[in-house]
């Protein structure tokens, strides 16, 4: 679980570039407008923050890199999931799964007798 | 933000930019979201501005990716490193085991080396080094009087001296006193009685040192009052050994001397002063006023103080002189002479007699060590041919030196940490049985401890010794990996290059090797002139046995006397003695007591010029049983014990000075008795065995009496064999009677000799290593020239050359280093000869004779070393020879 605010934003970010490279490999980019498109403009991110995410994401191992052209034929650097990022994906959306039901269970809750 | 300069893509070509990178990445983002948005039809100036906007803060991200490049390159370079340090380590492994041979000789010689070397530190550091039990133990001195005029540094105070002494020292912030009388309280606890090392200590002894109790308390200055003083104190290690650490030690009740004794306290274990082996403290004034009054001329009590702060002993000492100068005047009596004091830190005191020995010792066996080192790099650059192929083909495939080098490095220091491992075990059986041999260095050291200190000396020279013997052979070889790869290595420069480090390493080993057997022969050349000192006295056949009358029983001086007889005469009467006398100490463990005495005849001018002698105490017979040969006049006689006709016997040189013309007859005043002298014995040594003969004046017993006398016995056959009759004899006469020593005199000289034979036992050790390590060089450097050389050496057979001249040359080549080595061992043996003149007697540390003995020692060996190759060079088939490259 986060430890504070920032971890909290970190996480999240990076559970969704985890869940966006789920779908395959792709360049620093098309993730970016994936989770922007995705989650219709909802969610303010810079987009300049995935970067620094994806780097550390590669140093755990949970993604791997490569230089590669893209479909204009311009360097760019592609990611990919490895499959210790499949299992670390997995373990977070039932966390996730876990937590909105717990929410849910207690919005939905009512006192006895009421 | 542009794309990236043109100028950061070529820096690619030596190798990954990471920077460049980020450059690119973030840059084909950018323009990635600048044409989306233009094809939503904005302008092209104002889709840059809405990308930028959107992209957040680039300087920032730039950094921030920068930082992350940086730790992974940090973190995998880290790696890396340690990937080759494993690499190397697993290399150096599958060497040692290629070559098993080698690797055993070099982890036992340096096991050997490095533990030797570890042992004598562990030594060096408990008992030069320890931790002193005091509080602030640096500015703690004992003190003594000094009279100057007669050479006499190391004079004990008397009661009230002492006293006065304490009033007036403004330089100290306490001053007290102890005597560590050999005799001794006895504890008779149910079977034999057993005599406790005592220390007598005045009231402010434990609040001088700054010594607290572990269990209990110390002595209340309140208790330094007769009928409040049956107080002790014991030592840690008897309450151990011969309590059981009971608990309930204090307040418990011993018998002590015959009289009921408190326990009030313990010591902490490492509070061994004085002494070392001091079991017990008690008050002075336990000792009876009859055995030792307390009077002015009574000198039997040492001193130690503590210095105010900020005052040095240089200042203390001289306050400590005035007031000796004025009690000289005040008592000329007693204290005539007694000019000076003498101030020594405590901690030298302790351990300043112990301290050139263990120098000495420590010198050496690093010496040892170097050369051991030296021996091993010279093998391992014997192996270097093999290695070369080896070596150069892994710098074909791109090591570089630096990575060639480490590798080199980390096979000797592995052999060196695992010779330095099994050193550890070594040491600390061996500093046990260094410290079993010498008896003044285990009451100084207690129990070997090998604690982190003595683990991290001996990993440094572990550590120290692999790069040593490592280093040079390192450097040496990737000079010639060039070489290598161009033409064979035989006969080339490279080969010149190694011989001429071996050459020079053998040099270094004679060198070593001189300066060790020299002082080895020097140390053994002292001690045998010691063993074969005159002592003057017949040391075969006599026995002694020292005893303390027991005064609680026998209070007043006058009936010592009678009791001494009567022991006296029970030993005389055991089978197996023909003759058995008294005197107070017996040669060579006492020295009586050191006065002034009186000739009439001349008197002295001043008090520098008063003769001075030691007074002891004997029986009639005393010369005759000890065989000092009677020179002139008679023994004593019991008459010569009347006060109104005294008679006394001197030595030969106290005679000799005294009264060229002859002594018998003359008048000598001892103290205040007037007496005449009866007889002139020969000189017997009473103090040390290198000591010159003292001056002795012997009394009749009844005229000195004393409480302590030792009972000697002299007996054709063995002494060793009647010493249980004699403890036997005299337990007839006192039941219980405690005997502080028994043993024969032969023992008692070998015991005075023990430290110096030691010391040349063990140098002598050292000096045999290293003859043998340096002849070992010396045949190692010349059976590698006749393997390297044997094309050349087939050449000049060819060219007519004969077995003779092939000798000849091949010793010449061999023995040339040697000669370097020999001259420069004994330039460095001269320059340090200094350090061993302490530890000789009747020796020039630079004697001609012996060095020279050991340099020839030397060549010889050296010269048969290199003949055994020569000749074998000798015998080469010149065709053979002919067909090396």
């Amino acid at each position: 679980m986060p430890r504070n605010i920032i971890d909290a934003v970190q996480g999240t970010l990076d559970f969704l570039i985890l869940k966006t490279l789920s779908w395959g490999e792709m360049h620093g980019y098309a993730v970016a407008r994936w989770i922007l498109d995705s989650s219709g403009a909802e969610l303010q991110i810079e987009e300049g923050t995935l970067y620094p995410a994806l780097h550390r994401l590669e140093d755990r191992g949970w993604v791997e890199a490569r230089w590669g052209l893209s479909e204009n034929s311009r360097r760019a650097k592609f990611y990919r999931l490895t499959p210790e990022g499949q299992r670390e994906l997995a373990e977070r959306v039932r966390d996730w799964e876990r937590f909105t039901r717990a929410v849910a269970h207690v919005l939905a809750a009512a006192p006895q007798g009421a | 933000m542009g794309e990236t300069p043109f100028w950061r893509r070529y820096l690619r070509l030596w190798g990954s930019d990471p920077a460049a990178d980020v450059e690119d990445e973030l840059g084909f983002h950018l323009s990635m979201r600048v044409e989306d948005l233009i094809r939503q039809g904005r302008a092209p100036a104002e889709a840059r501005a809405q990308a930028e906007r959107e992209f957040g803060d680039v300087q920032r991200i730039r950094g921030e990716m920068n930082e992350i490049g940086r730790k992974r390159l940090k973190r995998e370079g880290r790696a890396e490193w340690w990937g080759s340090v494993r690499q190397d380590l697993r290399f150096a492994l599958r060497t040692a085991r290629r070559s098993p041979g080698f690797a055993a000789v070099a982890i036992l010689t340096l096991a050997l080396g490095i533990g030797a070397t570890t042992a004598i530190f562990t030594v060096v550091r408990q008992v030069l080094l320890r931790d002193l039990p005091f509080a602030d133990p640096d500015r703690l001195v004992a003190a003594w009087a000094a009279d100057p005029g007669h050479d006499q540094p190391h004079g004990m105070l008397a009661v009230p001296e002492f006293e006065e002494w304490r009033a007036q020292g403004a330089a100290f912030a306490g001053m007290a006193a102890y005597s560590a009388l050999p005799t001794g309280l006895t504890l008779a606890e149910g079977g034999e009685p057993v005599r406790l090392r005592t220390a007598y200590v005045s009231a402010d002894f434990f609040s001088t040192l700054g010594l607290h109790a572990r269990v209990g308390r110390v002595i209340l200055p309140a208790e330094h009052v007769p009928g409040r003083d049956r107080v002790v104190v014991l030592s840690y290690g008897l309450w151990r050994s011969r309590f059981g650490g009971d608990p309930g030690i204090v307040g418990r009740t011993l018998r002590l001397n015959d009289e009921p004794f408190t326990v009030v306290g313990v010591l902490p274990p490492d509070a061994r002063f004085p002494g070392g082996d001091t079991e017990a403290w008690t008050p002075l004034t336990v000792v009876p006023e009859s055995g030792i009054p307390r009077v002015w001329g009574v000198r039997w009590l040492n001193v130690v103080a503590r210095l105010r702060p900020g005052v040095t002993v240089e200042r203390a000492r001289s306050d400590l002189a005035m007031v000796a100068r004025r009690l000289e005047a005040e008592h000329r009596e007693s204290n005539e002479g007694w000019s000076g004091a003498t101030l020594v830190s405590l901690r030298d005191d302790i351990v300043g007699g112990v301290r050139g020995r263990l120098l000495v010792i420590f010198g050496a066996v690093l010496l040892v060590l170097v050369l051991a080192c030296v021996n091993l790099a010279n093998l391992v650059l014997a192996r270097s041919s093999l290695r070369m192929r080896e070596l150069s083909i892994r710098s074909a495939l791109g090591a570089g030196r630096a990575r060639l080098a480490r590798q080199l490095l980390t096979e000797s220091v592995v052999l060196a940490l695992v010779g330095g491992a099994l050193g550890v075990a070594l040491a600390w059986w061996g500093a046990g049985a260094l410290l079993a041999l010498d008896a003044d260095w285990q009451r100084l050291a207690g129990p070997v401890r090998m604690d982190w200190m003595v683990l991290a000396f001996a990993l440094l020279l572990s550590a120290l010794t692999g790069l040593g013997f490592g280093l040079i052979p390192a450097t040496q070889r990737l000079e010639g990996i060039a070489e290598t790869l161009r033409e064979s290595a035989r006969g080339t420069s490279a080969g010149a290059r190694a011989h001429t480090l071996r050459s020079t390493l053998v040099a270094l080993e004679v060198g070593l090797a001189v300066v060790l057997v020299a002082g080895a022969a020097l140390l053994a050349e002292s001690f045998v002139r010691l063993s074969r000192v005159e002592l003057g006295f017949d040391a075969d056949h006599t026995l002694y046995a020292r005893i303390t009358i027991p005064s609680s029983r026998y209070p007043t001086a006058e009936q010592y006397l009678p009791v001494a007889e009567r022991m006296l005469a029970a030993v005389g009467r055991v089978p197996g003695v023909t003759e058995a006398a008294e005197i107070k100490d017996a040669p060579l463990r006492g020295a009586g007591e050191r006065s002034y005495f009186e000739v009439p005849a001349h008197p002295a001018r001043s008090a520098d010029e008063q003769p001075v002698a030691s007074y002891l105490p004997v029986s009639p017979g005393y010369f005759r049983t000890m065989g000092i040969p009677l020179k002139a006049g008679r023994d004593l006689t019991p008459q010569d014990g009347d006060e109104a006709a005294a008679g006394v016997v001197v030595s030969e040189t106290l005679a000799r000075s005294n009264w060229p013309t002859g002594a018998v007859g003359e008048e000598i005043v001892v103290g205040k008795t007037r007496a005449r002298v009866v007889g002139v014995v020969g000189d017997a040594r009473y103090t040390k065995v290198d000591d010159a003969a003292t001056p002795v004046v012997y009394l009749p017993q009844r005229l000195m009496t004393r409480i302590i006398v030792t009972i000697v016995a002299r007996t054709p056959g063995d002494p060793a064999v009647l010493l249980p009759a004699v403890r036997a004899a005299i337990r007839s006469v006192e039941p219980d009677q405690p005997i502080t020593e028994i043993g024969t005199m032969r023992a008692a000289v070998s015991q005075a000799l023990a430290a110096p034979r030691f010391l040349t036992l063990l140098v002598g050790l050292f000096g045999v290593l290293a003859l043998v390590l340096a002849t070992v060089g010396v045949y190692g450097v010349v059976a590698y020239v006749v393997g390297r050389r044997t094309n050349e050496i087939g050449i000049r057979m060819a060219l007519g050359a004969g077995s003779r001249e092939i000798v000849a040359w091949t010793l010449r080549t061999g023995m040339a280093p040697v000669l370097v080595g020999l001259a420069s061992g004994l330039v460095a043996a001269l320059a340090l000869s200094g350090v061993l003149a302490a530890q000789l007697y009747e020796v020039s540390p630079g004697d001609p004779a012996i060095l020279a003995a050991v340099t020839a020692l030397l060549a010889g060996v050296s010269l048969l070393a290199s003949g055994v190759p020569a000749l074998r060079a000798a015998r080469l088939d010149p065709v053979e020879a002919l067909r090396e490259p």
